[in-house]
């Protein structure tokens, strides 16, 4: 049991909190008034500071009250808004009734947005209900889909470009404001919303203990959750449309609040919102107070940017020793015959004679000019595909998780933050880049090692520590999409996962490193199988744990760094492989190993295929191809796993 | 001593004509009915040159923000500037690629196909006008055009050189041009050695934006900046997008109609333009400011 903290703790975390904000306050403020004249300081004052100062503090306390209803309903200290994807949902279903149907739009924004967040906590709704809504897997189904709607965001940006500046400024979640009308939309909404929730206080309290003795207490636990959820989900859609997703707040606001030791829900209901508040004003005044001259920061990509070692601190301190470790599963019935080897190869094959000779060209096309760049593209595509396949093996393997893969354990995201940042900073060429992203990747890992050692690898603690790693990575390209560096559209094509900047030295480069790098993990084989024993066997049996999860590991931070390099952080071929690979009867570690090198070639030239000819003239990145069907897929997993 | 047939001076001409002549005749200069110009400023001044490229990056769009000089309609699309398709390229065998700055990976494929020249007016080192003449000029010499190329730069400078007589009686000085954003809280703004500012320049203006800007020249602020700059003139215009129409359901545009220069009625919308385009887009943008301060001139 924490011992009581003294009753002045909650003084100690809103004091500073105030005086930086009043402090930012008198900052801001002195700044308009040093560079006007005083009639363009009180407009300035009044169209613009006044009106942005209050849209901070009406969307910080929905904000924060929309995440402290989540967590106290889903009894999970990580959800709100944007953890959950109701946000991004909200957000596309805007985007892409802009872009694509603007007929729509004569419903209004708002409701768009409220369409869009319903329809996605209905679709979180379905996909976890089997699992009795256990916390962590809401989450972890909120952030697939988050990240699944952010990169259909990506498509839709990189298709209409000259949308680009106005929809990134958009989503990046910016508060600034030109007049009262927002808020005064906003206003009334909010304060209904905070009224009906202060009316649920009591019923939520008892449902936070827990349903057995909230029913016998006389709530009605399904009608109050389901009031809760709407007027969160109702809170997100409207803040989400008026100024973008901005997360943080409604993570940070009941933790903070809990954290001062505020146990009663009711009074949580009070103190969230206004910490919430404060919260959200002082990350505004501090992203006002720090924009450069020649443009504005997003009020959102700076939430963004300090979420994330929140929610790893939270993370820390979370323990959920209720959650068994996914099981890998018994061994299926069918076994991996040579001649279903022999099939995989062939199919192979006939895929990469597909790739190589089936597309769509130009009538006056030489085949041996057209194959001198196909070639390159469909080895690197086939190279990549085989060793995020292996190492997404490894990972499961190590782990002994099913869902673990390169992608969603953040090992992708960390060697692609490094690739930005060394392009940014170095000015270096994307094939020179084998090094950062190595490094990026193999300190992904041993973020995750340690949090793995504090939570007993515990699978789903491990994928929202890699989701946080790919939000950080997300929001430092937003920050860079927003600067107009040239070399933005680029990075960004390349984040998406295309090929076409794979070159015949590189592709050379990457297949010899696949030869070399997976034969390597099939000698891994007594180790691997003998940890998926579990610890204590392995260590009975010899098996030096440090050094061989050491081995391991690197071993799968070098593949994920190979692949990544070649097709972006997000294609969702190391959690698909494996899974394919096992499914169809390879469950033996060599045979796995094997197996889903073959498919993850095989998905990977299929994408690269498929994206050099759907649109054609116009590419559509293999990487994002794979990921529009892998996140579905994983969702699929993830509700056959909590079926069974 | 003086040489009676040829002086050395004629041996210096005919050995500087020489090479000329090998191109007219024998060694055949990059065909001019081959170039693909996946970077649009060359695009735009090929067309000027009478010349129509064989394939443009992402024409759909390019018929959207540049319809002076149009893009006829033969013209074959090779996908998006920062990835154009290779294999559709390569099939065309084009004589010349006159391409962006892309990823060094694109480049050398790129160069695998054709030679290549890179376009790199912008971001602009120095006088944007200057520059576009000089490029003209260059690319009218090197498709053996010279005489076109002349006459676009002589007929560009005319052209400025009357809207500048037609704006001499109105002393106006400092002028801000702008694109708004789509939801009204944003401007685009143009700074040192962008297009606008050289325009403005050649106008007999300055440009009111003295402020940083980024590597391209344009600045991304929100509208409470514009409230102290001083501005003799505000000129803005909005993207040819469907989102336009959303901004108004989004957000007021109240510190808008309070901005002192608004307030004063000394803003004028006119219509779009391409801020990183060629010679014709930049007197298309003289023309368009032209008039739009004449024709506010009317109602003052």
């Amino acid at each position: 049991m924490i011992k009581p903290r003294p009753r002045y703790f909650p003084l100690l975390v809103a004091l500073p909190l105030l005086l930086i904000c009043a402090g930012l306050l008198q900052l801001n403020l002195t700044r308009i008034h040093g560079s006007n004249t005083l009639s363009t300081s009180q407009l300035l004052l009044h169209f613009s500071f006044l009106p942005r100062l209050a849209m901070s503090i009406v969307a910080g306390m929905a904000l924060a009250l929309a995440g402290l209803l989540f967590q106290q309903v889903l009894r999970n200290t990580l959800a709100e808004p944007a953890t959950l994807g109701i946000a991004a949902g909200a957000n596309l279903a805007m985007s892409a009734s802009v872009i694509l149907c603007p007929a729509l739009l004569i419903f209004g924004l708002t409701n768009l947005a409220l369409a869009g967040a319903v329809i996605t906590a209905g679709l979180l709704y379905l996909l976890v209900v089997r699992q009795g809504i256990a916390p962590l897997s809401v989450i972890l189904v909120g952030m697939v889909i988050s990240l699944y709607g952010n990169s259909i965001n990506t498509v839709l940006v990189l298709f209409n470009h000259d949308y680009l500046s106005d929809l990134f400024s958009w989503q990046a979640g910016s508060l600034s404001q030109s007049g009262w009308q927002s808020v005064q939309l906003l206003l009334l909404p909010v304060a209904l919303l905070i009224g009906l929730s202060l009316l649920l206080a009591r019923p939520l309290q008892l449902i936070g203990l827990s349903d057995g003795s909230a029913s016998t207490l006389g709530v009605s636990v399904v009608k109050v959750r389901l009031a809760a959820l709407a007027i969160a989900v109702a809170l997100s859609a409207l803040v989400t449309s008026k100024v973008g997703i901005i997360g943080f707040i409604g993570l940070a606001a009941p933790a903070l609040v809990r954290l001062s030791g505020v146990r009663r829900f009711s009074r949580q209901l009070i103190f969230t919102p206004l910490l919430g508040a404060l919260l959200l004003t002082a990350v505004d005044q501090l992203a006002q107070f720090i924009s450069p001259a020649g443009g504005d920061l997003p009020t959102g990509a700076l939430s963004g940017l300090l979420s994330a070692p929140l929610m790893l601190a939270l993370l820390i301190r979370q323990r959920n020793p209720t959650l068994a470790p996914a099981p890998l599963g018994a061994p299926p019935e069918r076994k991996f015959t040579a001649r279903r080897l022999g099939w995989l190869v062939l199919l192979l094959l006939a895929g990469i004679a597909v790739a190589l000779f089936l597309n769509r060209t130009p009538n006056a096309a030489g085949l041996g000019q057209l194959l001198e760049f196909r070639w390159p593209r469909v080895l690197g595509a086939l190279s990549a595909g085989a060793m995020l396949a292996v190492a997404g093996v490894l990972i499961q393997r190590q782990s002994g998780n099913p869902l673990a893969s390169p992608e969603l354990l953040g090992i992708s995201s960390g060697s692609s933050l490094l690739v930005v940042l060394a392009v940014i900073i170095f000015n270096q060429p994307l094939s020179q880049l084998f090094p950062a992203a190595l490094l990026g990747s193999v300190l992904a890992i041993s973020l995750l090692f340690m949090f793995g050692l504090r939570s007993h690898f515990q699978p789903q603690t491990m994928v929202l520590v890699g989701l946080c790693l790919t939000n950080l990575s997300m929001a430092l390209s937003t920050l860079l999409l927003m600067s107009g560096d040239p070399r933005a559209m680029t990075l960004l094509n390349w984040s998406t996962g295309s090929t076409a900047g794979i070159t015949g030295p590189r592709a050379m480069w990457a297949f010899g490193q696949a030869l070399l790098l997976i034969p390597l993990a099939l000698l891994l084989q007594r180790w691997v199988t003998l940890l998926s024993l579990g610890h204590t066997t392995a260590r009975t049996l010899g098996v030096g744990l440090r050094r061989s999860n050491i081995v391991i590991l690197l071993l799968a931070a070098a593949l994920t760094a190979g692949g990544t390099l070649l097709i972006g952080p997000l294609s969702f071929v190391g959690l698909i492989a494996p899974q394919l690979a096992r499914y169809s009867g390879a469950y033996r570690f060599r045979a796995q190993c094997g197996v889903s090198a073959l498919l993850g070639g095989l998905l990977m030239v299929i994408a690269d295929w498929l994206g050099r000819n759907m649109a054609w003239p116009w590419p559509i990145s293999a990487g994002l191809l794979s990921a529009l069907i892998g996140a579905p897929w994983f969702l699929y997993l993830l509700m056959k796993s909590g079926r069974a | 001593m003086k040489n009676p047939c040829f002086s050395r001076r004629d041996c210096l001409k005919v050995l500087l004509a020489l090479p000329l002549m090998k191109i007219s005749s024998s060694m055949a200069a990059p065909s001019n009915h081959r170039i693909v110009a996946i970077n649009w400023l060359a695009a735009e001044t090929l067309l000027s040159l009478g010349i129509t490229p064989l394939a443009v990056s992402d024409t759909a769009y390019f018929r959207r923000r540049i319809n002076m000089p149009a893009l006829p309609a033969g013209v074959l699309d090779v996908g998006p500037f920062w990835e154009p398709n290779i294999e559709m390229l390569a099939a065309l065998k084009p004589s010349l690629i006159l391409s962006d700055f892309v990823a060094p990976a694109l480049l050398d494929n790129l160069r695998r196909v054709a030679p290549v020249q890179v376009v790199t007016v912008y971001p602009a080192a120095s006088d944007v006008w200057q520059s576009l003449a000089v490029f003209t000029n260059q690319l009218g010499q090197q498709l053996n055009v010279p005489d076109a190329a002349a006459q676009v730069v002589q007929r560009a400078n005319a052209a400025i050189e009357r809207c500048r007589a037609l704006l001499r009686a109105n002393r106006v000085q400092r002028v801000l041009v702008m694109v708004r954003s789509q939801d009204g809280k944003y401007a685009t703004v143009y700074g040192r050695n962008s297009m606008v500012d050289a325009v403005l320049h050649q106008l007999g203006m300055t440009n009111a934006w003295t402020q940083p800007v980024s590597a391209m020249g344009t600045a991304n602020v929100g509208i409470e900046k514009l409230v102290s700059l001083p501005v003799d003139r505000l000129l803005f215009t909005e993207l040819p997008t469907t989102l336009t129409q959303v901004s108004r359901l989004r957000q007021g545009q109240g510190l808008w109609q309070q901005l002192p220069i608004v307030a004063q009625g000394k803003t004028h919308e006119m219509s779009h333009f391409f801020p990183f385009g060629g010679l014709a887009t930049a007197v298309n943008l003289a023309q368009n400011i032209t008039d739009a301060i004449l024709g506010a001139g009317d109602h003052d």
